[in-house]
């Protein structure tokens, strides 16, 4: 890891992986706790990765009082629907 | 999502193959058991409009056309949730009408010194449990249905699924090194989009 945002940059899921060797830890460490834009732009990264996650398991699970999606029941005439639409496709 | 261990694996195997045969039984049985999980999903993707539904079956027949290609190295119930979510993330970009992006757009910029080019802002996300936070994910799954399919697949496997890159890597058919520098492009990306939402001072 070179001691410049583009460097830095490109290592940050190493770096949150653990997997940079001691050497590049320290070069990475050093860079950010001396530039404000990599700071920055690490801490959105790592709040990027969480949010990916969140929002693709289809979070957040309880944000408000409505009844929770899980407990609406499943019209039959889906289940119908969809075995009716693969008996025409094949 | 859960990647059962080898208790689970024969009674896939048997029912993969009754489904191939064309066996209708077996189609009942699979479309009963995981339509109230994966209609649970779709109606937390399409909150607020009527298109679950048609996310789920969607779905189903994109799988059924498939179930070829299943290798069994997933579970099915895996499975058929990251078709789920794929079917859910087009039906929000259809209706977003925006178009898929270019992923060399969403990336970073750098001076030729190595210095990013412009000053990166701190961000400030709303806490769990608020209703800006539902409204972030919503936005944050927009987003993500905007980035090209092959970024948006190594997404999915690794943030969603949880997959170890070279997991992720043999899922899509590309060599590991290939899909950890596509998955960090597609963060990149994604936080390139989602940086004039979160900008401190933005909410």
């Amino acid at each position: 890891v070179k001691d410049e945002c583009r460097d830095v940059t490109a290592f940050l899921d190493e770096y949150l992986e653990r997997s940079l060797a001691a050497d590049s830890v320290r070069v990475f460490e050093e860079h950010i706790a001396e530039c404000a834009d990599c700071a920055h732009f690490l801490a959105s990264y790592r709040a990027t990765r969480a949010l990916a996650g969140e929002a693709l398991r289809g979070g957040p699970a309880a944000a408000s009082s409505a009844p929770a999606p899980m407990e609406l029941p499943v019209p039959e005439r889906l289940i119908e629907a969809i075995l009716a639409a693969r008996r025409r496709e094949r | 999502v859960s990647r059962g261990g080898n208790h689970t694996r024969r009674p896939t195997r048997a029912l993969v193959d009754a489904l191939r045969r064309g066996d209708g039984a077996a189609y009942e049985r699979l479309v009963r058991e995981h339509t109230p999980k994966l209609l649970a999903l779709a109606r937390r993707y399409c909150a607020g409009h009527g298109d679950a539904q048609d996310v789920v079956q969607d779905a189903f027949l994109q799988a059924f056309r498939a179930l070829d290609r299943f290798d069994g190295r997933a579970q099915l119930s895996t499975w058929l949730f990251r078709i789920t979510v794929n079917c859910a993330l087009m039906k929000l970009r259809a209706r977003s009408r925006r178009p898929e992006l270019r992923i060399e757009e969403l990336q970073p910029c750098f001076s030729p010194d190595g210095h990013h080019e412009s000053p990166i802002a701190a961000w400030a996300a709303p806490e769990d449990g608020t209703l800006e936070r539902a409204d972030l994910c919503a936005k944050v799954r927009e987003a993500i249905a905007q980035l090209p399919e092959s970024y948006r697949t190594v997404l999915v496997l690794r943030d969603l699924e949880g997959l170890s890159t070279l997991e992720a890597a043999h899922v899509i058919g590309e060599n590991e090194n290939t899909t950890k520098i596509r998955l960090h492009r597609a963060r990149l990306a994604l936080r390139t989009l989602l940086d004039p939402l979160l900008r401190e001072g933005q909410l």
